[in-house]
């Protein structure tokens, strides 16, 4: 009687767990299977990051984990910092293109360079045919030349570096300027002959390639932009008055044109005005 | 520096406590000095107690022989580092619970439950389930089977660290400073987690507590 009245708490119920228990026989199982495992564990070799000195070395430094990783990256970041600097393309992106036309009047004056690729435009009928062969040459060089550049070279090539000095020019380029020129000095009229439609050729070609202007000259100065901006405007504002004052006058019936109060009316050629 | 170290410890711990520990220590040495069959005391003494831990946090009766031996032998190829800091059973209570924790993080999707009976004529629980039924024979053993796996399924309800503490304060009667050393958070927390883990077991088990 006793017994029932005895409140039952959560403590007692969880005691009831420690009267879980396995039988005796459960043990001895447990003891053959951990000898087994305990023999196993002692003939396996263990690999030597996981040897004691080394486990005790980890431990010791493990205090020092955070402060060394963040010390590690405030270097690595002043570091960085330190070292950026900001490359030309960068910069301006967009100013490849214009440099392109901007280098070949320099391309032009060296001579007969890998660069010299908008430079054919410049050669006439009177300069020197050594010049107009060392062009031609460029000009056939340049094909093969480009397609066997390597990405530094391109960009060189784009980039249109005035620095590119005659050894540039690859030995066949040089060769068949010789040849050429050696050709010309034999028999210069096989050589006229030979030359004078490649020069004609690039007469009537090239004017139309020489049309690629600077970005740069296409574009209007402020000044002009403003000047037709308010030109523009001045004559909006001569032009829509007249048409208002028409629609308004269009919109009135002849009543209302004279028997409203209306106590003065103009009239010219191309305007109506009324004053209430 | 150690001595001031295990003398810190173990002013908190009970003259029980601080005895048994000082014993273990003295078989740990003597295992570090080559004597492996020492270590054959160690296993038999705590392997009830460890096991209970093991069970009680995973429901399952071979999991818990599986994680038991291997803390067994996790302990055993560690006992190098073991520098008498905290005591052994500390020691050994921290490699089962955080073996446990592991386990028990990898098969969260599919635990299932491995029952042992309750043993009846122990006095405390044949107290205990006397004052819960007044039902005999069959019927009172399905009416225990009934509440313990209620039970059981509660404790599974639990978070894993609430389910821990909870398991470590009532049933293996650890106290928190301990708790808070297997666990290695402060006293502080432990008694948070254990509050609240109470609560929910409350709310899970109230038909079956009378006031």
């Amino acid at each position: 009687m006793n017994q029932e009245k005895r409140p039952i708490t959560l403590e007692d119920i969880l005691r009831l767990k420690r009267a879980e228990r396995p039988p005796a026989a459960f043990w001895d199982q447990f003891d053959r299977d951990l000898r087994a495992r305990q023999l196993t564990a002692l003939l396996e070799k263990r690999p030597w990051w996981r040897s004691a000195a080394v486990s005790q070395a980890w431990s010791l430094w493990s205090r020092y984990h955070l402060p060394l990783g963040a010390t590690a990256i405030f270097a690595l970041t002043f570091v960085a910092m330190r070292e950026y600097r900001p490359t030309p393309e960068a910069v301006a992106p967009h100013s490849r293109a214009s440099r392109v036309a901007i280098a070949a009047p320099h391309a032009n004056s060296s001579a007969a360079g890998l660069p010299a690729l908008e430079s054919s435009s410049a050669i006439s009928d009177e300069q020197p045919t050594e010049i107009a062969g060392e062009a031609m040459v460029a000009e056939a060089v340049s094909a093969p030349a480009a397609a066997t550049l390597a990405p530094g070279e391109l960009s060189h090539l784009l980039t249109g570096d005035a620095r590119v000095t005659p050894s540039d020019v690859t030995p066949s380029a040089r060769h068949i300027a010789a040849n050429l020129a050696a050709a010309e000095a034999a028999g210069p009229l096989v050589a006229r002959r030979l030359l004078t439609p490649a020069t004609g050729f690039e007469m009537r070609v090239l004017p139309a390639r020489a049309t690629t202007t600077e970005p740069l000259a296409s574009m209007s100065s402020p000044a002009a932009m403003r000047n037709s901006r308010l030109l523009s405007a001045m004559a909006f504002a001569t032009e829509a008055p007249a048409r208002s004052n028409e629609n308004v006058a269009r919109r009135l019936s002849d009543e209302q044109l004279y028997d409203s109060g209306a106590h003065r009316f103009g009239a010219k050629a191309n305007s109506l005005t009324f004053k209430m | 520096m150690d001595a001031i170290k295990v003398l810190g410890k173990t002013l908190v711990a009970s003259p029980e406590r601080r005895q048994e520990a000082d014993a273990d220590l003295t078989v740990v040495r003597q295992v570090q000095a080559g004597d492996v069959a020492a270590f054959d005391r160690l296993i038999t003494k705590y392997r009830e107690r460890v096991f209970g831990i093991v069970y009680n946090l995973t429901s399952n009766r071979e999991d818990a022989a599986d994680l038991t031996q291997d803390t067994f032998i996790k302990a055993f190829q560690s006992i190098q580092r073991f520098g008498g800091q905290s005591s052994f059973f500390t020691w050994l209570y921290r490699i089962a619970v955080n073996s446990t924790l592991s386990h028990l993080r990898k098969t969260r999707l599919r635990s299932f439950f491995s029952l042992e009976r309750i043993d009846a004529d122990e006095p405390v629980s044949r107290e205990i389930i006397g004052a819960l039924t007044d039902k005999t024979g069959a019927d009172r053993d399905t009416y225990v089977r009934e509440l313990q796996e209620k039970l059981n399924d509660a404790l599974q309800k639990l978070s894993i660290k609430h389910r821990t503490v909870v398991t470590l304060f009532e049933i293996d009667g650890l106290s928190h400073q301990e708790i808070a050393e297997v666990m290695n958070c402060s006293v502080g927390t432990v008694r948070s987690r254990l509050h609240y883990a109470k609560q929910l077991l409350q709310a899970e088990l109230q038909p079956y507590m009378r006031r």
